[in-house]
């Protein structure tokens, strides 16, 4: 391979990769991967399936809406995000992860989740779980066994909720409580199961309330085992009793089982009146927001950290409203929760952090982030906000001109407002409606009048010639044959044939145009006879003919043609001329 | 003999030029526009809007009377009838630079997005890739160029043969190319300027399109104050309209538009 070709080859490569890889590019990050999938699709009743929806190549993403699925309760869900800058493209990729418990042996299908991106759905594919019967937790379909009775009893355990007729998404506490006589019954080694909480989003209270209490005569040692509950539907729901196994001494042979009874909580629904930026946010709630600097460069990234706090399930807590800000880039860079329990209530906090980027220099602001939530307590919707951050940004400096940069004491111009052009003053006269030029018959008669004097130009040409012909008419015959006669006559004298040829054709031209010869020139013949329709060729050889007679008389050495053809060649053009003039 | 020509033609051009442009000697008039703008100045903004509009009522046809009209509407807050007289100062004037400025900025501030839908035809596109001449500049301009081509075809006949001959030749030619080119554009300049006269712009804050000439028609969809839209039909009361982006079409009150050709709706 040549120098050439190896170059070309480097060329072609170089051209068909600056092609391609832009499309690349383009497809690689416009097309959003949506997949899901289960940790494990064959569980018994006692365990948890975690489902996850990942999204791959999308910046801002929606919460994947689980559909119903039949036989499962939902437990919980958490979100957790990656982004990453990859040849100037930011890729992202979620995951949702949601915790479900089958309730009950068969074939669980997890029907196809959508995903909306950019107003286009995606779906997942369908998934199967086998589920078969556990040992340990019984599910709302099996038959609870009867609470044991209280009065007398050396152990009990009752079950009972804070508030039975709770808003949808409203906290509740489920409370079991285990009696154990201080006389008879010695602490020993119990186990506590908690029922199935199908139709709730739940959270254990890991810290147990201990305190002694008297019942029909017997004093007792109580202990309470707390659920936070958060309903995820409407309607009444009837949570199946616990159950603890307890053995009254540490050395007892065994350990019997006791159970609670029964609650209902009817959820009710949230009004109506709900604000439009209201999402779903159920509880008491407060939203700071904070930047981590406050003077950037064009182009440069600021993290908005946000944070909303308070009493309610912040796990399943729907996103801010984030406002559009057209001087800004945002990309949702993450989102986490941290709940603790306290005094029986599930608080905490959840954190948003996004990356914003100024896209132009001046004194900008990120705006107030409003949320709204229904506060089940006041009974009503509420809005909370953050304030408004100024941020200042300063020009790009590798954009600025580095002639500019250089100089410390100029900085770049920018316009920080926009308005209209101010008014127009009075001009020297105010135009009134005119017809469109194109209506008026004088500009028409404007198209007609170089057309008209084109015709003129002709009539007056074919007039000229006219002239010339009707001048030469009278005189053509007449000089042709007086230069005929000339010829014989030069012939018989003996006269130079080239002086005689020139004189004999400058005096014929002459008599023909009517002027006198010694003013005819080559170039005026020409000119005359071109006028006078005379061919080119004729033309071009009496051009040399006179041209040949000039040599002849002026330079009698140099012969060009035979002498004798000269004249010749002159009486054959004058026979020519002749009739070419009259035709 | 070409000193005449020549002479002929620049009078030609300039007497339709200049008919392009006649205007009426008003100095009173002049005095009032140079008022109305002492009250723009002044913040007093109504008042202004109804001298100019006055102005305009006596005949006046004026790129600056509409352009300091919409200025005055702009400055109330009238995005409407802002851009509408915007539109017919543009009409008048299509190269003014401040005019050009303001519109793209005042649309910007509508309440509905309306994007073009693209191409208008070749012509039209032909047109608009060209600097923006008015119809009569360009008609001007082909009478030019045809006077150019027939003379250079009478010197090219009529005159001396060798270099000034080849000169003629040359001028008809190239001439002959230039009118061409002048006469497509200036029919996609007329369909340009039919689209501006057809153009309705919505004033009234919110308006409500039916599906047909009545309120009993169902509402199909909200149009704001300053959407430029085209004037399909006026039948009694109601103006048929359509938008491009998305194409949508239906029947509004007349009385809450009004369409860039002055005489329009009747």
């Amino acid at each position: 391979m040549g120098v050439n070709s190896l170059v070309r080859a480097i060329v072609v490569m170089i051209v068909v990769f600056l092609v391609v890889s832009p499309f690349a590019r383009e497809a690689s990050a416009q097309t959003p991967i949506v997949a899901a999938s289960v940790d494990d699709d064959a569980v018994t009743t006692d365990d948890v399936v975690t489902l996850t929806i990942s999204v791959a190549g999308e910046t801002n993403i929606p919460v994947p809406t689980l559909p119903i699925i039949d036989g499962v309760q939902l437990l919980g869900r958490t979100t957790a995000s990656t982004q990453t800058l990859r040849n100037g493209q930011l890729s992202a990729e979620f995951s949702f992860s949601f915790r479900l418990r089958p309730l009950r042996p068969g074939t669980v299908t997890i029907p196809p989740v959508q995903v909306l991106l950019g107003g286009t759905p995606y779906e997942t594919d369908p998934i199967e779980v086998t589920v078969t019967q556990g040992t340990g937790l019984r599910g709302p379909g099996t038959s609870p066994q009867q609470p044991s009775s209280l009065a007398g009893q050396e152990f009990f355990i009752e079950a009972e909720v804070d508030n039975d007729n709770p808003y949808l998404g409203e906290q509740v506490a489920y409370i079991v409580k285990s009696y154990a006589s201080t006389a008879s019954f010695a602490l020993g080694r119990r186990t506590y199961s908690p029922p199935v909480f199908w139709g709730f989003w739940n959270a254990q209270d890991a810290r147990r309330r201990e305190y002694s209490e008297s019942r029909e005569g017997l004093r007792y040692r109580v202990t309470e085992f707390r659920t936070i509950l958060f309903p995820t539907v409407l309607g009444s729901i009837t949570i199946q009793p616990a159950e603890m196994n307890a053995a009254n001494t540490f050395f007892s042979g065994g350990r019997p089982q006791y159970n609670s009874g029964s609650v209902t909580v009817e959820v009710q629904p949230l009004p109506t009146d709900a604000p439009p930026s209201f999402a779903g946010g159920v509880g008491d709630f407060a939203i700071e927001a904070s930047v981590d600097v406050s003077a950037v460069n064009v182009g440069e990234p600021v993290t908005l950290t946000v944070q909303v706090s308070g009493t309610g399930n912040l796990d399943l807590l729907p996103d801010p409203v984030w406002p559009e800000m057209d001087d800004w880039r945002a990309f949702e860079n993450s989102s986490d929760s941290a709940t603790y329990v306290e005094s029986g209530q599930l608080k905490g906090v959840r954190t948003y952090e996004r990356i914003l980027v100024p896209k132009v220099a001046g004194s900008l602001s990120i705006s107030a982030i409003d949320y709204a939530f229904f506060d089940p307590r006041a009974k009503m919707y509420r809005t909370v906000s953050t304030q408004s951050i100024p941020i200042f940004v300063s020009p790009d400096p590798a954009s600025l001109d580095a002639g500019a940069a250089s100089q410390s004491v100029q900085s770049q111009v920018f316009r920080t407002a926009a308005d209209i052009r101010h008014v127009k003053v009075a001009p020297d006269r105010l135009a009134t409606p005119e017809p469109p030029l194109t209506s008026r018959h004088l500009y028409w008669a404007g198209w007609a009048a170089p057309a008209l004097g084109m015709i003129a130009a002709l009539a007056w040409r074919h007039r000229r010639r006219l002239h010339i012909r009707q001048t030469a008419d009278g005189d053509v015959a007449s000089a042709s044959e007086s230069a005929l006669n000339e010829v014989l006559m030069s012939r018989e004298r003996g006269e130079d044939p080239h002086q005689a040829s020139g004189r004999i054709l400058t005096e014929y031209l002459g008599a023909v145009f009517g002027r006198s010869p010694a003013g005819l020139t080559r170039q005026a013949v020409a000119a005359s006879l071109t006028q006078a329709d005379v061919s080119v060729p004729l033309i071009s050889d009496l051009d040399a003919l006179l041209e040949q007679s000039e040599a002849g008389r002026y330079a009698p050495g140099i012969t060009v043609d035979p002498a004798g053809n000269v004249l010749d060649d002159a009486e054959r053009l004058i026979h020519e001329l002749d009739w070419e003039l009259n035709r | 003999m070409k000193a005449a020509v020549a002479l002929l033609l620049v009078m030609l051009f300039v007497a339709f030029v200049d008919a392009t442009t006649a205007a009426a000697d008003a100095p009173g008039d002049l005095d009032a526009f140079a008022a109305a703008n002492g009250l723009y100045d002044d913040g007093a903004y109504a008042e202004a809007a109804r001298s100019y509009e006055r102005l305009s009522a006596l005949g006046y046809e004026d790129a600056s009377i509409y352009y300091n009209l919409g200025n005055t509407y702009h400055k109330q807050g009238d995005i409407g009838r802002a851009i509408l007289n915007y539109l017919r100062a543009k009409r008048l004037s299509p190269r003014d630079e401040d005019l050009t400025a303001n519109l793209d900025l005042v649309r910007t501030q509508t309440v509905d997005l309306m994007e073009s839908t693209g191409s208008r035809g070749a012509l039209a596109d032909l047109a608009g890739a060209l600097p923006e001449l008015s119809a009569n500049e360009l008609a001007a301009t082909a009478l030019a160029l045809w006077a150019a081509v027939m003379g250079g075809v009478a010197a090219a006949t009529i005159g001396p043969v060798g270099r000034s001959r080849r000169i003629a030749v040359s001028v008809a030619v190239g001439a002959s190319v230039l009118l061409a080119f002048t006469a497509l554009t200036m029919a996609g300049r007329s369909r340009i300027d039919a689209e501006l006269d057809s153009t309705a712009v919505i004033l009234d804050e919110s308006v409500q399109v039916h599906s047909g000439p009545g309120v009993q028609y169902a509402t199909e969809f909200e149009i704001h104050a300053g959407a430029e839209t085209e004037l399909l039909e006026v039948r009694d009361a109601w103006a048929r309209i359509s938008i491009a982006a998305p194409e949508l079409q239906g029947w509004v009150p007349n009385t809450t538009l009004e369409t860039v050709l002055l005489s329009a709706i009747p």
